[in-house]
């Protein structure tokens, strides 16, 4: 038997602006903090999930093993795809959006990257 | 010839670091809080954007990427290190495609896992925008 939220996942809207999302995305999971910090209600196990998704789908990236240059949109598309069961909400992002994120994303991984480097006492090279 | 490392050479150097081979494929060697870092990261900047868009009378003010740009600026500073990676037009559009059904799939599970998927009907409903940018992008997502 099906539970009663997975019922209501078919009833998601379509056509939603990427900012709209994360719009509501704040509304629902943003509150300020004591020192008028913007916090995040979200548990632990909860950010552990976004950032393994992510982690998995760049490393897999680049250990496909399938011979030639593997292209990296292709490449994580196929993971996201893979990771996913479609429902019926649609997003609309432009290309400008894409790429900001994309640049965010990148920001972000250098960042923990060089934090990683540093608690495990590696210089950086490439 | 540029001095930075390509995408995909970072991605790999990375990956040769911090991954190890299984039976069951690549596997990562992180720990929890490790990876935690990127998705508070993350989430906090797209959050403060937001609040920012809340509080201008423009609706596509702040820029995202210029925002997003100043947030991690911000979150950096004070670190005596730093890294710079060339990246491709189309390997930021790949990676920001990533990003975006990656966040809609986690924040649909956060939905799903406090039964609140009502209420996303509720605030979206009758203000669906009209998107006819020649340069839109529909992406298909759901929930791992």
């Amino acid at each position: 038997m099906r539970r009663p939220e997975n019922l209501m996942l078919i009833r998601h809207p379509k056509n939603l602006e990427f900012k709209e999302f994360i719009k509501i995305f704040r509304d629902r999971y943003a509150y300020e903090g004591p020192n008028g910090l913007t916090l995040i209600a979200m548990t632990s196990n909860e950010a552990l999930l976004l950032s393994k998704y992510l982690f998995r789908g760049i490393v897999e990236s680049a250990t496909s093993g399938t011979g030639g240059p593997p292209d990296l949109g292709e490449s994580l598309e196929r993971f996201a795809d893979r990771n996913i069961n479609e429902t019926d909400l649609e997003l609309l992002a432009t290309d400008e959006d894409l790429r900001s994120l994309g640049a965010f994303l990148m920001r972000g991984l250098v960042a923990v990257y060089l934090t990683l480097e540093s608690a495990h006492g590696k210089a950086y090279s490439c | 010839m540029s001095e930075y490392p390509e995408l995909k050479e970072f991605i790999e150097g990375f990956a040769a670091r911090y991954t190890r081979r299984t039976e069951r494929g690549p596997e990562l060697s992180l720990t929890d809080e490790e990876f935690r870092t990127l998705a508070e990261f993350l989430t906090q900047g797209l959050v403060e954007w937001a609040e920012a868009a809340k509080l201008s009378d423009a609706l596509d003010h702040p820029a995202l990427g210029n925002f997003l740009e100043e947030f991690a600026d911000r979150r950096s500073r004070g670190s005596d290190v730093g890294a710079a990676v060339e990246v491709g037009e189309e390997d930021m559009l790949g990676l920001g495609l990533f990003l975006t059904k990656g966040l809609i799939g986690w924040v649909l599970k956060l939905d799903r896992n406090r039964g609140r998927f009502e209420r996303f009907d509720e605030i979206v409903g009758g203000k669906r925008p009209s998107f006819s940018g020649a340069f839109s992008r529909r992406l298909l997502v759901g929930a791992w």
